[in-house]
Parts: structure tokens; sequence; C-alpha cells
């Protein structure tokens, strides 16, 4: 859709893009506009084919055209086989992209006869495929109308899809527990290891050994003897 | 000859009443593309106008 916003007296253009995939026989499709008039409706069918297609009174081929830069494909050429009892008069029903080129070589075709289509793209190559169609009118009461569908192929790979991440979740390893000596609580270690804590060694305690002497104790008082206080550990 | 004047002009307010506001309007709202090959992506274009005297918006597309 090209605007959302209508003044007085102007027009837009809504388009309807449908995929056939694998569907097979007639088809409708609908889409509905709303707006703050009113809600109308919009629908496309389509008669889809199983290539290549043997039952229908105007059989074509290729059915489906691909334009490939690499390959130097920008010219196709549609091979038109009447098998109807009634002279074909083909016509341009809806347009092509801008950049391609169509030309209708034969638009009389008598029964039992060929004619071609030409089609020649004559534009610059997208990143992204582009896929697009065009209808033609044959005249026929049986079968009005038969549609082409193409691609012109993209200069650029599709993006791959992100396959799903596992997420995978390490244990949070605290640094300070592991340096709490608690009796209670298990000390772990790096690799998630619980380890056994070591036991506290009593740090050693210096005693100045007596000197015997001689005299009594008269000048020099006796010297205290040093005691370290054992380290107290939480 | 006053009364036929009063209705005209009331017929007149009523049609203009009506088209007061915007008109959606789709000439071609169905389109068959006969015959077509599987997986081919096709496609067709609807114009839409607004025939109305006001501002028409285009709430939502929305597919069936």
């Amino acid at each position: 859709m090209q605007k959302n916003t209508l003044a007085p007296g102007d027009s837009t253009v809504v388009e309807l893009i449908y995929d056939t995939h694998t569907s097979k026989g007639k088809v409708s499709h609908n889409a509905r506009v709303m707006t703050n008039d009113t809600t109308l409706s919009i629908d496309l069918a389509a008669d889809v084919f199983s290539s290549p297609d043997t039952l229908s009174l105007i059989r074509y081929s290729p059915d489906k055209l691909e334009f490939d830069k690499d390959a130097k494909q920008n010219k196709q050429t549609v091979l038109i086989e009447n098998h109807s009892g009634a002279r074909l008069e083909i016509t341009q029903a809806t347009d092509p992209l801008d950049n391609m080129k169509l030309k209708i070589k034969d638009d009389n075709i008598k029964p039992g006869k060929t004619g071609k289509l030409e089609f020649e793209w004559k534009g610059d190559y997208p990143k992204a495929d582009l896929a697009h169609s065009v209808t033609f009118a044959t005249g026929l009461d049986s079968m009005p109308r038969f549609t082409l569908g193409y691609v012109i192929k993209g200069t650029e790979p599709p993006p791959r899809p992100i396959p799903p991440q596992t997420i995978t979740r390490t244990p949070n390893v605290d640094k300070q527990t592991t340096m709490q000596m608690n009796t209670q609580q298990k000390p772990v270690g790096d690799n998630g290891t619980v380890t056994q804590p070591k036991p506290i060694q009593a740090p050693p305690t210096f005693v100045t050994p007596k000197i015997p002497s001689d005299t009594p104790d008269t000048a020099q008082p006796s010297k205290p003897t040093p005691k370290e206080e054992p380290k107290s550990t939480k | 000859m006053r009364k036929l004047s009063l209705v005209i002009s009331f017929f007149l307010a009523l049609t203009t009443l009506a088209l007061a506001g915007p008109k959606l309007m789709i000439p071609v709202t169905h389109w068959d593309v006969g015959r077509v090959a599987q997986n081919s992506k096709i496609n067709h274009s609807y114009w839409i106008k607004n025939i109305g005297d006001d501002t028409l918006r285009i709430v939502q597309v929305k597919p069936g």
C-alpha cells in the first residue's frame, strides 16, 4: 500500500500477493480494506496447475521464469501452444515490473499452432529475490486468462536462519565464601568441588630461657618473659 | 409552491449529509488471474479512491 490517508479525490493502490505453493485447482483468497468510512473486501482467484500442464487448452512453457545475473539469463522466451479449436488473441491484461520489457511476438495463434512471448529484464539486479507476475487475456471463454510468474534473482544469498542457542549456566563461585574457615560451611574450590578445611596450626610461643645466676637478685630486676598471644582466627 | 420548495430543499439537505465525509470506492474488487503454475507468486493491484469530501483513512488491510 502506497499511503494510508487519502484526501478527497485522491487514490492509492493496494497490492495483494499470493504464493500458490503446492495448491491445486481453483483457489480464492481475499483481504478486507478497513477505513474510517466502511470496510470492503477484495479477492484474488486462480486456477493452479502442477507442472507439466497436460490438460489445459492453452499450454505455455516454461510456466515460470527466472532471471539470473550470474547465469546471464536476462532474456526468456515463452512458447504458447493452442490446443483449443479456436483462434487465440493474446493481449496483456496486467503490467509487469517497470524494467521488464515484454513483447508478444504472436498475438493471433491459430488452433494447433504455437506462439511466442519474449521477456527481457533491463534493470539492475536487486539484492534480494524479487517475484512478480503478468496476466494475459486469451479471448477464449473456457480459459479467458493465464498468468506467468517470474523471479528476478537477487545478487546476495538469503540470510541464514539463526539456530536456537543453548544457554549453559556455570555455578557462581563466591570468593568470600571460600576464604571463611567456618566449620559449619564447607569451602568450595574453583572447580566446584568441596574441599576439606586445613587444620589451624597453633602459633609457636617463645619462652626466654632462665639464666641461672650466683648473685641473688640485687640490681637488675628480672625481665618479664614476652608472651605472644595466640592469633584467633575466625 | 412554497411547500414544494421546502420539500426540495429538505431532500437536497439529506443528499448533502449522505455525501458528507469520506467515501471509499474500489472499482474492481474481484480479479481472476486464470491458469497459473504451482510455486508462483502472483500479485494484483487494486485501485482505492476517496470520492467523499473529507479525509479517508485506511486503518488496516487484513488478509482473510
